[in-house]
C-alpha cells in the first residue's frame, strides 16, 4: 500500500462506524509494555519522543480529535 | 474528543505529583464541512490548534503523525485513555473517560509510591476489569456534531440507523 493510500484510509472522510472495541481490549492489555512514538508538541512545533515522558513521570494520555 | 468530559480538573490535581499528561491528536472521528478529515499535516495541526482555542485545552497536545502511528500502536479508537508508569507499563487503559475511574487509578499509583517507600511488601501484581455505562448529553453532543459540519450528523445517520443525539427510545426502534 503506497504511503497516499495509507493515509486516505487511516483519514476517512465518511464516519461509518467500524470501530474495533474487542481488538482495542486484547491489543495492549495491562501489564503490557507501552509503545513508543513520535509527535509534535503543539505548544512548540517542535517533534518530541512519547519515551521521554515516562522516564521521569507517569503518563496519563488522552486519544482524541475536535468532532 | 468534543464529546469527552475534560480532564482538566485531574490535572490541576496530579501534575505536582509526578504525573505527565497528554491529549494525542488523531484523526477527526466525525468529519465535517466545517472540520473536515485531513489531508496534510499542516491541517491536522490547525485542528489540533482550534481544538486548543476552542475547548480551552489545558493540557499540551501532541499531534499524531499523518499516518497515524500511534493511533494504531494504541488501538485505534477515538477516544481512549492510557495510563503508563515510569517503568513504561500500562497500568489502565479505557475506552471512553471516566475521570472519577481515573482519579482513582492516580492515588493507587501515589499509594504504590508511598508503600514502597514505607516498605511495604508488595506480594504480587492484580488484574481487574470492569463495564462502564456512557451517559450522553443530547445538547452538548448535537452541538459538537453541528460544530463538525450537517455531513458529520449525516454520515452518523448512515451507519447507525439514528441521529448521534437520539434519545434511547429513537436509538430502540432502529
Amino acid at each position: 500500500m503506497t504511503d497516499q493510500t495509507q493515509i486516505e484510509d487511516y483519514n476517512y472522510s465518511v464516519f461509518v462506524g467500524s470501530e474495533e472495541f474487542m481488538a482495542f481490549r486484547t491489543l495492549l492489555p495491562v501489564g503490557s509494555s507501552a509503545p513508543d512514538f513520535e509527535a509534535k508538541l503543539l505548544e512548540t512545533g517542535q517533534p518530541v519522543q512519547f519515551s521521554n515522558y515516562w522516564k521521569q513521570s507517569d503518563v496519563l494520555i488522552e486519544f482524541g480529535s475536535l468532532t | 474528543m468534543g464529546e469527552v468530559p475534560p480532564l482538566t480538573k485531574l490535572h490541576e490535581k496530579y501534575q505536582d505529583k509526578g504525573f505527565a499528561f497528554f491529549i494525542v491528536y488523531v484523526r477527526e472521528a466525525h468529519p465535517g464541512e466545517n472540520f473536515p478529515h485531513h489531508g496534510s499535516f499542516e491541517q491536522k495541526l490547525a485542528h489540533a490548534r482550534q481544538l486548543h482555542d476552542l475547548e480551552r485545552v489545558k493540557i499540551p497536545i501532541l499531534i499524531d503523525d499523518l499516518k497515524g502511528a500511534a493511533h494504531v500502536a494504541y488501538g485505534l479508537l477515538p477516544n481512549m485513555i492510557y495510563l503508563i508508569d515510569r517503568d513504561r507499563t500500562v497500568v489502565y487503559k479505557s475506552d471512553w473517560t471516566d475521570a472519577h475511574e481515573l482519579e482513582g487509578m492516580c492515588e493507587s499509583l501515589v499509594r504504590l509510591d508511598d508503600m514502597k517507600a514505607r516498605q511495604v511488601p508488595i506480594i504480587r501484581k492484580g488484574v481487574s476489569e470492569r463495564l462502564h455505562w456512557i451517559p450522553m448529553d443530547p445538547q452538548h453532543r448535537e452541538r459538537i456534531y453541528r460544530r463538525s459540519g450537517e455531513k458529520a450528523i449525516r454520515d452518523y445517520f448512515n451507519a447507525r440507523g439514528h441521529l448521534p443525539y437520539a434519545t434511547d427510545a429513537e436509538r430502540d426502534k432502529t
